[in-house]
């Protein structure tokens, strides 16, 4: 591999770098998607900027208000054993525990997994149920979009040139809330999810079934996909199987899944519907068991 | 161009000259000659590359050696010590739990950062702990045997 190197030791620098050579500058965390596609002539970057000498990349704090701010270069295997993140934000840490293998996670980050932007991406769907926002450094200054506004398609975002994630902010979830992450592939460690599908449920009085829901689905779409119609319909009514059939059905309606060489369309969509309606049975033990 | 690095290396400070595309993979086995370290499918698949960085298991084929300057990196060839193997070395010689050889010095780090963190591992949190590593010749089960001895301190030296 054949390119220049910039360590930046601020995130201002980093951004700088990276706009004054917007296309031929990219930036690098973990390596585990950039230097397998320079590796693969997919890009030829002239600049490869380092962000791991960026001390403000690698904090986790809280928020003050039950939320907490993850920097977007802290590595996903000390994200996945941090306390507070299996405690409040289970959904997420056992997506984190999903992702290819321990000497993997060591080496890679949220940073670079959200902006790869793979509708696969395993941080994808905990963190839409969990209705995170990712902070956003750029030329301009910092912005914050919602995640669900972030993602543009399969591999594209709103980053702009010289733009660089730099925090995820989780807001606290609901009081009492309950989730958890499924992912169907076809072995258990280093494979991309086939299909995936993240539940968030809470304890909400108003919901005529008594509980509220969030749902997002991976690998099912061109992006990972919230799935609004099939929350409507959890918080419609008892959990029967009409209820069911009519969960199954709102999922199947929303995803567009494609054939490739690891699953057929048909076979997917189907996962997703049965997927989604056992993350809704898991969350449910959870809330009635009272522990996470 | 090449730029100059320090980093730490078994326990040895070295100070080289560097490509920055060089992954810390290519710098180990070709600037340092320790070959100990392999280079199975260069894409972070198999895990045969794998080193400790600061005692963290890691990729060396996807790691930019620039990327561990001044960090203290442990091979293979940095597991025995004054000559007598690691109890993990002496538990897969005992167990029969290399056969080729490839993919174990990948494995013994991976097996050495678990039991650093998790003295006593079950059975499946070091089939976790070692699923990032992959090998044909053995079937896995007698490599999480050989690490369940280590752990139990069979063989300890
Ligand atoms: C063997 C293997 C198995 C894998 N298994 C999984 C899996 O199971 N699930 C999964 O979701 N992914 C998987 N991946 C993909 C990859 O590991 C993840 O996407 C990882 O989170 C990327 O993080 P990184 O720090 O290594 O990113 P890098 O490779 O360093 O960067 C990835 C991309 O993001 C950009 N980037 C990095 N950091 C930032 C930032 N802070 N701001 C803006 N842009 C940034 C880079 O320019 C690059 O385009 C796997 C990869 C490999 C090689
Ligand atoms: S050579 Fe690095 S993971 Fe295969
Ligand atoms: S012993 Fe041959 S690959 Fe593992």
């Amino acid at each position: 591999m054949d390119f220049l190197i910039e360590q930046p030791d601020t995130v201002e620098e980093a951004v700088r770098i990276l706009a004054e050579r917007p296309g031929a500058a990219r930036a690098v965390w973990g390596g585990s998607d950039l230097v397998v596609e320079v590796r693969d002539g997919l890009s030829r970057p002239e600049v490869v900027v380092d962000l791991t000498r960026i001390r403000e990349l690698v904090e986790v704090r809280e928020t003050g208000d039950g939320g907490l701010s993850l920097g977007a270069g802290v590595p996903l295997e000390h994200l996945a054993r941090r306390p507070e993140l299996a405690e409040r934000f289970g959904a997420l840490a056992e997506a984190l525990r999903a992702v290819g293998s321990v000497p993997l996670r060591f080496g890679s980050t949220l940073g670079g997994n959200l902006a790869t932007a793979s509708p696969a991406a395993d941080s994808a769907p905990p963190l839409l149920v969990l209705e995170a926002e990712v902070e956003i450094a750029g030329p301009g200054g910092r912005r914050r979009p919602a995640l669900a506004d972030f993602f543009q398609g399969p591999r594209r975002t709103v980053l702009g040139p010289g733009e660089i994630i730099t925090r995820i902010l989780l807001p606290p979830p609901p009081p009492g809330a309950r989730g958890t992450y499924l992912k169907f592939a076809r072995r258990r460690a280093l494979d991309l999810a086939l299909v995936s599908v993240a539940a968030l449920g809470w304890p909400d009085a108003e919901a005529a079934s008594g509980v509220r829901f969030r749902l997002a689905a991976g690998a099912v779409a061109p992006t990972p996909l919230r799935l609004p119609a099939a929350e409507e319909i959890l918080a419609a009514g008892r959990l029967d199987e009409e209820t069911r059939t009519a969960v199954r059905r709102a999922v199947e309606a929303a995803v567009r899944p494609i054939d490739d060489v690891r699953a057929a369309a048909t076979y997917r969509r189907e996962m997703a519907g049965t997927l989604a309606l056992r993350a809704v049975d898991r969350v449910l033990r959870t809330l009635e068991g009272g522990v996470a | 161009m090449k730029v100059m690095m320090s980093l730490t290396v078994n326990g040895k400070l070295e100070t080289i000259a560097v490509r920055p595309g060089a992954t810390l993979l290519e710098v180990l086995r070709e600037d340092l000659r320790l070959t100990g370290t392999k280079r199975g499918c260069d894409h972070g698949d198999c895990g045969a590359c794998t080193v400790l960085v600061d005692g963290e298991p890691r990729l060396s084929c996807i790691t930019l050696a620039l990327q561990v300057r001044g960090r203290r990196v442990d091979t293979i060839e940095g597991l025995a010590r004054e000559g007598y193997p690691h109890r993990l070395q002496e538990a897969f010689d005992r167990e029969g739990a290399a056969q080729c050889g490839f993919c174990t010095p990948g494995v013994l780090l991976s097996a050495a950062a678990l039991l650093a963190g998790n003295p006593h591992p079950t059975r499946e949190e070091v089939r976790d702990g070692l699923a990032g590593n992959l090998c044909r010749c053995t079937g896995f089960q007698k490599i999480v045997d050989a690490v369940e001895a280590a752990a139990r301190g069979e063989g300890d030296r």
